[in-house]
């Protein structure tokens, strides 16, 4: 993360400068029960696998926060419940808003880029000048991919340990 | 004589230092760390600061946020310890203040009495994107659960600071900027403010220093470990009364991430490094530290991280480890106790200077 520019500290995109990068996803050993073949599997299959996992964790997680939701709210008259949800809400409507003032200015700098042109003398400058208003483009767009898989993960982390707390209060095993 | 860096290399030396009266802090991963290195060592402390830290194994808060270990650390530590969508998905302090207790009467750390009669400066910016107010507000609710009587600790939130370590440097970043180096302009020095409330009884800074600041080779206090994520020099600054005999107290005091001496960015997952940033060891250089350590007898310690990213060590900004990555067991972390390898080697080169 954090490519050239400083990690857009997006709500969404929690990044790095104080923490881990998002996209850090590995043990720092390999995982014996999990994935056996991890050791003898060639790099892409090992992406394969950490995708497929990453997956099967993402729905996995909302099926069960969809049980768990089901066995909290309908029968909570707590209106500190509801608030909180709420709250929960509008900050992710907040992120949303803040990803999209992103996009937008990203693309007014590409556009602003785009329009005005720059002297080249030489041939690998003109190729170089044309490359980077491909390159902007590519890093918005894995930028604004990269935020909008961090708010998905976000919510779900935050809405599953909010739920944990909720089900505890309640002594409901989770 | 002037303050110059020696152009070579020296050993780190001992000193008239008195033990118990040392004191850490740091901006973000390095507040982290400060909290973590805090707590496990609080016998050698007197105080601490923390600059935009959460409290004590926060990344262990939510067990069930993946399958894997070493995810949900990662995980909780983005989406609860620095992002959390509302302060109720927060970390809980009082749940990490009694895991502390735990963590003490395991023996992993010092016993948390020793906290009652120290200071503590906490502070974060009302425009931090980085590390939120809600969580820098539970590191206070931390301390005080901890002991640390609510008139030892000035907790600042009102500064309408972003993610950084505030000075008064004409040419730094504006005051609430989210980006490297994260040094901003605020027309004060944030580490003279820190080490006047940890030390009450200070002088006021020197305008000209007076003392040495030297790199030394940090590898003999890691065992040149590739997983410990550390640079191979660190940085120290000793005010001339200290070199010349004098009783002192150290200072330890821990970068942010990308903001060690040897950061390089990784760009498309590379390490960039044509265009390593321009800021090196601005740091340790520019943060003011140096100037109050020189009018009071302050050894103060720069201990650097160094960014690592590959199958092992997933650590690309250098940040020192408050989730796991130095663990040789994801799934029984140590990097928060007296046994994890970045706390060893930092307490390490405190013994070395005699505290």
């Amino acid at each position: 993360m954090a490519p050239s520019k400083p990690p857009i500290r997006s709500h969404g995109q929690a990044a790095s400068p104080s923490g881990p990068p998002p996209d850090s996803h590995a043990e720092s050993q390999p995982w014996p029960s999990l994935l056996p073949a991890a050791a003898l599997s060639p790099a892409p299959a090992l992406r394969v696998q950490k995708l497929h996992l990453m997956l099967a964790q993402f729905v996995a997680r909302g099926m069960g926060y969809g049980a768990a939701t089901a066995a909290v709210l309908p029968t909570s008259l707590d209106p500190a419940v509801w608030a909180e949800l709420q709250a929960m809400q509008a900050s992710v409507v907040q992120r949303l808003q803040k990803q999209h003032r992103d996009w937008v200015d990203g693309l007014t700098e590409l556009a602003e880029d785009y329009s005005e042109f720059r002297q080249s003398n030489t041939l690998s400058k003109y190729v170089e000048r044309e490359y980077n208003l491909v390159a902007q483009w590519g890093a918005l767009l894995s930028d604004q991919a990269a935020q909008t898989a961090g708010l998905m993960e976000n919510i779900q982390v935050d809405y599953g340990y909010w739920l944990a707390q909720q089900q505890e209060k309640r002594g409901v095993p989770t | 004589m002037a303050s110059h860096a020696e152009s070579k290399l020296v050993q780190l030396g001992r000193y008239q230092v008195t033990r118990g009266q040392s004191s850490v802090s740091g901006l973000s991963s390095g507040a982290f760390m400060t909290v973590q290195l805090h707590l496990a060592h609080s016998s050698s402390f007197s105080g601490a600061g923390v600059i935009a830290g959460g409290p004590f194994r926060c990344a262990e808060t939510y067990r069930g946020a993946a399958v894997l270990a070493a995810d949900a650390h990662v995980q909780n530590s983005l989406y609860i310890c620095m992002n959390p969508l509302v302060p109720q998905t927060g970390p809980n302090a009082e749940r990490l203040a009694e895991l502390a207790r735990r963590t003490a009467a395991a023996g992993e750390i010092d016993a948390v009495d020793h906290l009652a009669g120290q200071r503590v400066y906490i502070f974060t910016g009302s425009k931090d994107e980085v590390v939120y107010s809600d969580v820098v507000d539970r590191t206070r609710r931390f301390y005080e659960l901890l002991g640390v009587p609510a008139g030892s600790i000035a907790y600042h939130d009102g500064v309408p600071a972003g993610h950084a370590i505030i000075t008064d440097n004409p040419e730094d970043s504006p005051l609430s900027a989210n980006e490297p180096p994260y040094i901003n302009h605020g027309g004060f020095m944030q580490s003279h403010d820190i080490l006047r409330h940890v030390y009450a009884d200070l002088k006021p800074a020197s305008e000209r220093l007076d003392g040495r600041l030297f790199r030394f080779d940090q590898t003999e206090f890691f065992g040149g470990e590739a997983r410990a994520s550390m640079s191979e020099y660190g940085y120290a600054y000793v005010p001339r009364a200290v070199e010349e005999g004098a009783p002192a107290r150290v200072h330890i005091a821990l970068h942010g991430c990308k903001q060690g001496y040897n950061y390089t960015n990784y760009v498309n997952g590379r390490p960039d490094i044509r265009n390593v940033p321009p800021y090196g060891n601005r740091y340790v250089t520019t943060t003011g530290y140096n100037q109050i350590a020189d009018s009071n007898d302050i050894i103060v310690l720069y201990p650097q991280a160094q960014g690592t990213d590959d199958g092992q060590t997933q650590n690309p900004d250098g940040c020192w480890d408050w989730w796991g990555y130095t663990s040789d067991d994801p799934r029984q972390p140590d990097y928060y106790s007296r046994n994890a390898i970045q706390i060893r080697a930092i307490h390490g080169m405190l013994s070395r200077l005699g505290g």
